[in-house]
């Protein structure tokens, strides 16, 4: 697989964008609605004496095209919340919609097949496929979808070089340092043109410089893009820049605040 | 207020994908996967060899039922006789030694005898059948016969004029052995201990021998067995270990789209690799082992035209043996990759969120 030589002729650079943008355009319409809610959710693990009850009835909506970050302390139910929020475990009782669909009532090939197409991941450690070179793992999940080649390779491209690594295509993810892996996952979670990504901690692993530009990159593309980001962070700096921030505790959603709202510098928040 | 949209079935992803990642994956953890490689080569290979003996003692089983024959009369002269150890024989020729007198001879020198001392009187004796040692030509009976562990007859032809009396007198025990057929045995001197070596079985000996045949069949079969199963569980083994190790990899395509069956079926396909790989040269080396275990007892040129004669079914072992291979590392792996496949991607990724 070879990667296309980068023009500098600002035409082709501007069409590119524009082809860029045409790939991954929200249809036009009710630009606010909710691309996820989830009403009275229960997660409970376990049966009999050693049951757990992770989430106690969570309600929450997720507008489109807004960064939402979710905090709690270990134990508060934010990681069962998240897998629900992103079609990886299904609640016990209660609704979770995903672009209107109820996935509760889906079954588990169904499951992988929305998880597919509607929603894109970014973890803590990267998760990259280390066999596979960066664009082998940006065409999988289109590969999943059913994609053919060709097309696929073009979008990886383009996706590629709008986080910043044209040049990196066909290296492996162990040659590429924390931060350029992250991108490439960036570049990824975005391959289906998902309705919402899941950002689970991104920045963790990450310097304080590739964390301020891995936040710059991703709302860079949320405004180029209008995709919903749904995180889980305890960085100051991605929270000051989302729209909404919720606070999870004990299996409930506590607060529900903007960071406007919000004083960092208090012991509010751990 | 959800609308029952209708999702449609994943779509399966094109096998060259998958055997793609699987390839990869082999080449990037080349130590673990040798490992499991080594075991299936084993198990063929054990499986290969038995096989292949098989094959090859139909074949030298002519020869085979001469060393047989062979060995009945060599027990049957030193149990009247002793051990023949750094001890003298006496030969009386009387015919062209047949083929199984012939590897008694050949027995007796590898048993250590120290001398052959052969009556000048009668047909030659083949110098092959008692190399290295060289026969002694005697003309007198004493000579012939002092001291000697026995004194053996060959052959069925007429006896030659000796004085009987006299040799056995000067033999140690006084043992003349009769190797070959005779309607019934010459009474020649007072005294002497008689031993008809090629005496044929008696009908509890060859049901004796029938039901031995049986159990080693019956032993060689289950010890087959178990080495199979041996290989499984191990190939099992090292496949969960597989997937332990990608955990990580296999939650990560789940949230991607990776249903459970592309998951069971990657981990399948990795086996059948194996199995096909480890079958191959597992044949190859039971093969090996095999016949060249066969050349050291019966000889290159015996053995080499044993293997054009038996080429048909020693090409069919060798494709049973790569199919088990296969078959082996498939079944195998099923626990291992249903394991894979059921896992929920929430819990392959284990976030600490």
């Amino acid at each position: 697989m070879s990667a296309p030589s980068n023009s500098e002729n600002p035409t082709i650079a501007e069409s590119k964008t524009e082809r860029f943008r045409d790939l991954f355009r929200t249809p036009p319409g009710d630009q606010r609605q909710r691309v996820i809610r989830a009403v009275d959710v229960h997660k409970i693990y376990g049966s009999g004496s050693e049951k757990t009850h992770a989430l106690r009835g969570a309600t929450l909506d997720v507008l489109r095209g807004e960064y939402l970050s979710i905090m709690g302390p270990s134990g508060s139910g934010k990681s069962t919340l998240f897998n629900m929020i992103g079609a990886l475990q299904k609640p016990t009782s209660g609704k979770v919609y995903i672009d209107q669909v109820d996935v509760a009532q889906l079954d588990y090939n169904e499951l992988a097949w929305f998880r597919c197409r509607k929603v894109g991941y970014i973890f803590q450690t990267y998760n990259l496929i280390e066999v596979m070179t960066c664009l082998e793992n940006v065409m999988l999940p289109m590969a999943f979808a059913g994609m053919d080649n060709e097309p696929a390779r073009e979008k990886a491209i383009l996706l590629l070089e709008r986080v910043g690594l044209g040049r990196r295509m066909l290296h492996k993810p162990s040659e590429l340092s924390g931060g350029q892996q992250q991108r490439v996952a960036i570049a990824r979670s975005l391959a289906n043109s998902p309705e919402v990504v899941l950002a689970d901690e991104p920045t963790a692993n990450l310097d304080q410089r590739t964390g301020q530009e891995m936040i710059d990159l991703l709302d860079n593309l949320k405004q180029d893009l209008g995709v919903t980001i749904v995180s889980a962070t305890h960085d100051l700096k991605m929270l000051q820049k989302s729209d909404r921030i919720l606070w999870i505790e004990d299996g409930r959603i506590v607060r529900d605040a903007r960071p406007s709202e919000i004083d960092f510098a208090s012991a509010e928040f751990h | 207020m959800a609308q029952t949209t209708f999702i449609p079935e994943q779509v399966k992803l094109p096998l060259p994908v998958a055997v793609g990642v699987v390839a990869q994956g082999i080449r990037i953890r080349l130590g673990r996967s040798v490992v499991t490689l080594t075991g299936v080569v084993l198990g063929i290979a054990f499986l290969m060899s038995i096989l292949t003996t098989q094959s090859l003692k139909r074949a030298v089983a002519t020869e085979d039922a001469l060393r047989e024959a062979a060995s009945r009369m060599y027990g049957a002269l030193v149990a009247e006789s002793g051990s023949i150890y750094g001890r003298p024989l006496a030969l009386v020729v009387t015919q062209k030694p047949s083929e199984e007198e012939q590897r008694l001879l050949s027995r007796l020198v590898r048993e250590g005898a120290r001398e052959l001392r052969v009556w000048s009187k009668g047909p030659p004796l083949p110098g092959e059948a008692v190399k290295p040692l060289r026969p002694q030509l005697v003309s007198n009976e004493v000579t012939l016969a002092h001291d000697v562990a026995a004194i053996v007859v060959l052959g069925s032809g007429p006896l030659p004029q000796l004085d009987w009396s006299l040799a056995v007198n000067a033999a140690h025990q006084k043992l003349l052995a009769f190797s070959g057929k005779r309607s019934n045995q010459p009474l020649l001197a007072p005294n002497t201990n008689y031993v008809e070596l090629a005496r044929p079985l008696r009908a509890e000996q060859l049901a004796q021998l029938a039901r031995e045949a049986k159990q080693d069949r019956f032993r060689g079969r289950w010890i087959i067995a178990i080495s199979l199963v041996v290989t499984v569980i191990g190939i099992s083994n090292a496949m969960l270990m597989s997937v332990t190790e990608r955990f990580r990899d296999i939650g990560t395509m789940k949230c991607l789209g990776a249903t459970s069956q592309f998951i069971r079926r990657l981990f399948l396909l990795e086996a059948s690799f194996t199995g096909a790989v480890g079958g191959a040269i597992g044949a190859v080396f039971g093969t090996v082992f095999a016949v060249v275990s066969y050349f050291f007892l019966y000889g290159p040129r015996l053995i080499a035209h044993a293997i054009v004669g038996e080429l048909a079914s020693l090409g069919a072992a060798a494709g049973l043996s790569l199919l088990s291979g296969v078959l082996l590392s498939i079944i195998a792996a099923l626990y291992p990759a249903q394991f894979a496949a059921r896992m929920l991607p929430a819990t392959a990724l284990r976030t600490n969120v």
